[in-house]
């Protein structure tokens, strides 16, 4: 029995270990560096082959693209094209700013911009998203300061697209190849990478970036980026003080945190927006529940969005209804919606004849407690789902290939403030297109051929209203996401994830 | 000649509460396991709700013993809610379910291929064991957490499937352990006897030497159980465990990650139970094996 | 015949072992990940059909299987492992890069659990069955019987935030590596203390002990010079064992602690289904594996003379 009680003893001791609470974090003095805590590593430095979020960083820090966003109003400024001014439907012509240099000290002009479209273009270099690029038809050099981009088809994205399009030193890439470059990278941005690889990515402020255009000159010196990939070490790491900035920490930690007064937490929107798909479209089996769109009607009753939105995302998260983010151009923010009614929801289920409900399968990759509540939901009108969790492109291997009958999903149209995105990417006939309705596609199509703003809300609303009337999806809710920083870091919050750490400063 | 007799002629399952209970480390390890065992069997009636039922206004409540003034508290969730506001009683209980399902499912069916195997290769010899000694290289010799990761990973997550992966790399343990008994007793009096007097080689496998493996089969098992419970709780961790709306106390602990910091209760709960019952098991294995007899 | 040609025949067989041992493993990780579909639709993501055919070709997706396995292991052979879809780099530089840092943090966990596990195993068993035993025992449980990642976050409760003494992530310091060697140890001491208290006490009650004793030798020579390296034959086999475990293992120690080895990489390929990097992890822990064991067994052989030839590894 001494064996028992030891044992009890140590249990004790497990038990008590973690409830004897936290000594409060001592913010580091502002020694001219801001770590940043990433969940990702970036796989290479070169921003055309990292992908995600922080490939797209990567973008903003160390290069420049011809245009700039500003991440509070959405709108477009001049960053590398001081002016651009569509010439027809098909050609835009750009101004090209004077003396901005690269890292290296060469010259921008140009001949870098012609160079960029044409390595990012060519199928050969497999860039990450070659979306971005595949709509350019060709580039003309005018002049070293003026160019004319013709695209293939008429592109009201085209902005959009060239934001997410960094200059690259035509010179030095052509000389060390794309390779070396990764290792080496060379751009116009406001910061240099000084050492990279692995978990930790330092990058010192470039003294000599350009004045005038949208970006400045950082206000911290280093800005070290580490990858800590686990979210509750993220955290560990706040509250100790070794990382003075994160992002995308879970709702409940983020509550937490707002209580260390050493801490800032700011809840923010994106342009990420969840939603779950259903297969109607994509050879679905004859016998599925889903065809009947009285179920995905239920489907949409069923689900207390409000709910899990303000449990799991926090107060700034509103329920959406049209299949698009509600800051993107041409997304509904009107449409009445499915209101949660469990009642309504079975009625509609008896109606179409599963009155005992069914079993479907359902697939998710992100948020396991979202996924688990509408599961909840789900059961209390008697539908039974029965959970895949997978890597994501295993679940998008599935929704292609027609298994995935329901699929947790969200989108964050890769930070492109257009409703033509999100929809074409989904109800344009894509594979990703689960509903293969030839009216919504057709209605998608108009908006993305159309350079007239009325042209293009008109279609896209009418796409939306379709959708939701059908009931295609079940729209969930915008998903934003929760900064944390030391209490004395000055970082603005931006509307599109793409933080702008050259305009951190310690307070 | 009397040993090899006593040996031939111990039958299967005489005697085996004594043999089960021997010492107080395995009454103690037994205790333990038999009340989870009940708690696991009995869940429908035990449990005040069911496992699944959420509320997302009552989440994240914590248990009265953590409240302080626990006369005065809330008792209607005796150990709080999780992240969803579902009983985490309820939850605990039903979890032991499949927590000794995979447990208990994953070594049975890997000590079914251990000691196939096993004996094969220790009654048959030569080349047959040459094949098998090197096929438990080949298991030995394979990063298994990789193999697992990517086996769940790319066929999904369905309970069978946890068992089954799991099973398809526990059992080496089981082929070296009867391997090595088999070859003991294959040159026995009592083994020889019985072929010649025209036994064929399963009766021999089956009836003689498969009796004599039961004690040293069962430390291993012992063993294998503590290994799958703990390994099914790494996958959870990784988010590739069980599947909703089926609860172990693995996925508890991973889904209880976040939490660990400022809600430290839903961790410490499933995770306390999961070291007292694998604690258990241990402590249940030491006694088999410091007791008469057992094959270390 | 002689005992050394015994032991020539014994390397021999072993080394024979070893090869067919690797090539099965290399059938075995090849086809494993063969199961993960077309990968040239899941790498495509949102391109057009052409696009999906290129990639097809320009990964030789489009060979029949059997051409794909011996390009892929004609080219392993070379070093040469394929090119992460995900890096866009050499598998081989990648690994290359990772490899150092998980040895590292392996090894120190190896150490760290010997010198937890070797005198405390043999105060085990010198005080087999007393109170010291027990509570030795009951120790090495805790280790057994808790979720690696729980002890995890338990240590840098302490560690870091309690204490504040050590860094909570980062391999690249070797304070930062304390924390996740200290969480890996744990989980390798309960066998390696099992093992050599097993092993001593069979020692200390062996025939050639008590022959010492009645000799009249000093107890700490008998117990240091003779009953520790009988123990040691064993735990040199499970040492190594669990050094190859580590190395494949610690999936869930490095994404906590946020260290860029081979761990956390080979789980990252996984959840990007990075199809050559996995193949290539597989292949190379387990090469590792195969060569600690071989060493360890011919270490076995060495030390022991009496060494039974042919024992399983």
């Amino acid at each position: 029995m001494k064996i028992f009680r030891a044992l009890s003893f140590a249990l004790a001791l497990g038990v008590a270990a973690p409830a004897l609470g936290l000594a409060p974090a001592i913010a580091s003095p502002a020694d001219d560096t801001l770590t940043a805590a990433f969940g990702f590593q970036l796989p290479t430095l070169d921003s055309y082959y990292a992908g995600g979020r922080e490939g797209y960083l990567l973008g903003l820090l160390a290069f420049d693209a011809l245009v700039y966003r500003n991440p509070n109003t959405l709108e477009f400024e001049p960053l590398l094209a001081t002016d651009w001014r569509q010439i027809d439907p098909l050609t835009l012509e750009l101004d090209l700013r004077q003396g901005v240099k690269f890292h290296n000290g060469d010259d921008f002009t140009a001949e870098d911009v012609a160079y960029t479209i044409a390595f990012a273009a060519d199928p050969e270099n497999k860039i990450f998203s070659p979306e971005k690029v595949v709509w350019i038809d060709s580039v003309e050099v005018l002049d070293p300061y003026k160019i004319r981009i013709k695209a293939k088809q008429v592109s009201p994205m085209a902005l959009n697209y060239l934001i997410q399009i960094p200059i690259l030193p035509a010179r030095y890439h052509a000389a060390v190849g794309k390779d070396e470059f990764g290792q080496k990278p060379i751009g116009t941005g406001p910061y240099l990478v000084a050492r990279g690889g692995g978990n930790t990515v330092t990058f010192t402020a470039n003294k000599d970036y350009f004045d005038g255009g949208a970006k400045s000159v950082p206000a911290i010196g280093t800005l070290v980026y580490k990858t800590v990939p686990d979210v509750t070490t993220q955290v560990a790491e706040l509250m100790a003080g070794s990382v003075d900035w994160a992002y995308y920490i879970p709702n409940d930690l983020a509550d937490q945190l707002r209580l260390n007064p050493d801490l800032a937490v700011t809840n923010a929107e994106t342009f990420r927006v969840g939603f779950i798909t259903m297969n109607v479209g994509n050879n679905p089996s004859p016998d599925s529940p889903l065809l009947d769109k009285r179920v995905r009607q239920a489907l949409n009753h069923a689900i207390d969005r409000a709910a899990i939105a303000k449990a799991l995302y926090g107060d700034s998260a509103t329920v959406i209804n049209a299949p698009c983010s509600p800051f993107q151009f041409g997304c509904l923010t009107d449409l009445p919606g499915y209101e949660y009614d469990p009642a309504k929801a079975r009625a509609l289920l008896a109606e179409a004849g599963f009155a005992d409900g069914f079993t479907i399968d359902v697939y998710g990759y992100r948020s396991r407690p979202v996924a688990d509540a509408i599961l909840g939901y789900l059961r209390d009108v008697g539908i039974t789902g029965n959970l895949n969790w997978q890597q994501y492109p295993a679940v998008v291997k599935a929704r292609r290939d027609g298994e995935a009958s329901l699929v947790i999903d969200d989108f964050g149209s890769s930070g492109i403030a257009d409703a033509g995105y999100i929809l074409s990417y989904f109800f344009a006939g894509t594979s990703d297109d689960l509903v293969h309705d030839d009216e919504v596609t057709a209605l998608v199509e108009a908006g993305n051929t159309s350079i007239d703003a009325d042209v293009r809300l008109e279609a896209y609303g009418d796409a939306e209203r379709r959708i939701s009337d059908e009931a295609y999806w079940v729209p969930l809710f915008t998903m934003p996401i929760n900064y944390v920083a030391k209490g004395s870091l000055d970082i603005p919050i931006p509307r599109d994830e793409n933080v702008e750490f050259w305009r951190a400063a310690w307070k | 000649m009397t040993a090899a007799a006593a040996t031939r002629h111990r039958p299967l399952l005489a005697g085996l509460g004594e043999r089960l209970f021997a010492n107080a480390s395995m009454r103690a390890g037994c205790t333990v396991i038999l009340v989870v065992a009940l708690l696991a069997v009995f869940a429908p009636w035990l449990a005040p709700y069911s496992p699944e039922a959420q509320d997302l206004t009552l989440r994240l409540m914590p248990p009265p013993l953590f409240g302080g003034d626990w006369l005065h508290a809330d008792w209607s969730h005796p150990l709080g809610t999780d992240a969803l506001g579902r009983d985490y009683l309820s939850r605990l209980l039903y979890g032991a379910r499949l927590t000794l399902l995979i447990g208990i499912g994953a070594t049975a069916l890997s000590s079914v291929i251990g000691i196939t195997l096993g004996m094969a290769a220790g009654y048959f010899g030569g080349r047959v064991e040459m094949l098998i000694g090197f096929i438990i290289n080949v298991r030995l010799s394979m990063p298994i957490m990789l193999i697992m990761l990517s086996l769940v990973a790319l066929l999904g997550n369905s309970t069978w499937l946890i068992m089954l992966v799991l099973s398809g790399f526990l059992w080496d343990r089981f082929a070296v352990v009867s391997r090595a008994v088999t070859m003991q007793l294959r040159d026995r009096e009592f083994v020889l006897a019985a072929k010649a007097s025209g036994c064929g080689d399963g009766r021999i496998l089956f009836g003689e030497i498969l009796p004599n493996l039961v004690r040293p089969i069962l430390v291993v098992a012992t063993l294998e159980v503590a290994h799958a419970i703990l390994l099914e709780s790494a996958l959870s961790f990784l988010g590739l465990g069980v599947k909703a709306p089926g609860v172990s106390w693995g996925l508890m602990i991973a889904e209880a990650k976040d939490f660990v910091f400022f809600q430290s209760w839903l961790v410490t709960i499933p995770g306390a139970m999961i070291f007292l019952l694998v604690g258990a098991i241990n402590l249940y294995c030491e006694g088999l094996k410091s007791g008469d007899g057992g094959v270390r | 015949m002689s005992s050394r040609t015994a032991l020539a025949g014994y390397v021999v067989r072993r080394l024979g072992m070893a090869v067919a041992v690797l090539f099965t493993i290399s059938l075995v990780s090849f086809f494993l990940l063969k199961l993960s579909g077309d990968l040239a639709t899941s790498l495509a993501r949102d391109s057009s059909g052409a696009y999906v055919e290129f990639l097809r070709r320009q990964y030789g997706l489009d060979q029949p299987i059997v051409v794909q396995y011996g390009q892929w292991l004609g080219r392993a052979m070379t070093g040469d492992l394929g090119t992460s879809f995900y890096f866009n780099e050499p598998v081989a530089a990648l690994f290359a890069a990772r490899l150092p840092v998980t040895m590292l943090l392996s090894l120190m966990a190896i150490v760290l659990a010997l010198a937890i596990s070797l005198p405390l195993g043999i105060l085990a068993a010198l005080n087999e069955d007393r109170l010291g035993d027990r509570l030795i025992q009951l120790f090495a449980l805790s280790g057994q019987a808790m979720p690696v990642f729980w002890s995890s976050y338990l240590f840098i409760i302490f560690f870091a935030l309690q204490l504040r003494v050590l860094p909570i992530s980062g391999g690249a310091s070797f304070a930062g590596l304390v924390m996740p060697a200290l969480t890996l140890a744990l989980f390798t001491m309960p066998a390696l203390l099992r093992i050599t208290r097993a092993g001593m006490s069979d020692a200390l009650a062996s025939d050639y002990v008590r022959t010492a004793r009645a000799k009249g030798l000093r107890w700490s020579v008998i117990v240091t010079r003779h009953a520790l390296r009988n123990a040691l034959v064993p735990l040199i086999g499970i040492a190594a064992v669990q050094f190859g475990l580590l190395l494949g293992g610690s999936v869930v120690v490095e994404t906590i602690f946020a260290i860029d080895g081979i761990g956390y990489f080979s789980w990252q390929a996984i959840s990007q289904n990075d199809f050559p990097v996995v193949q290539a992890t597989v292949l190379v822990v387990s090469a590792f594996y195969v060569l600690l064991t071989l060493a360890a067994d011919l270490l076995s052989a060495w030390i022991d003379p009496q060494f039974k030839l042919g024992r399983p590894a």
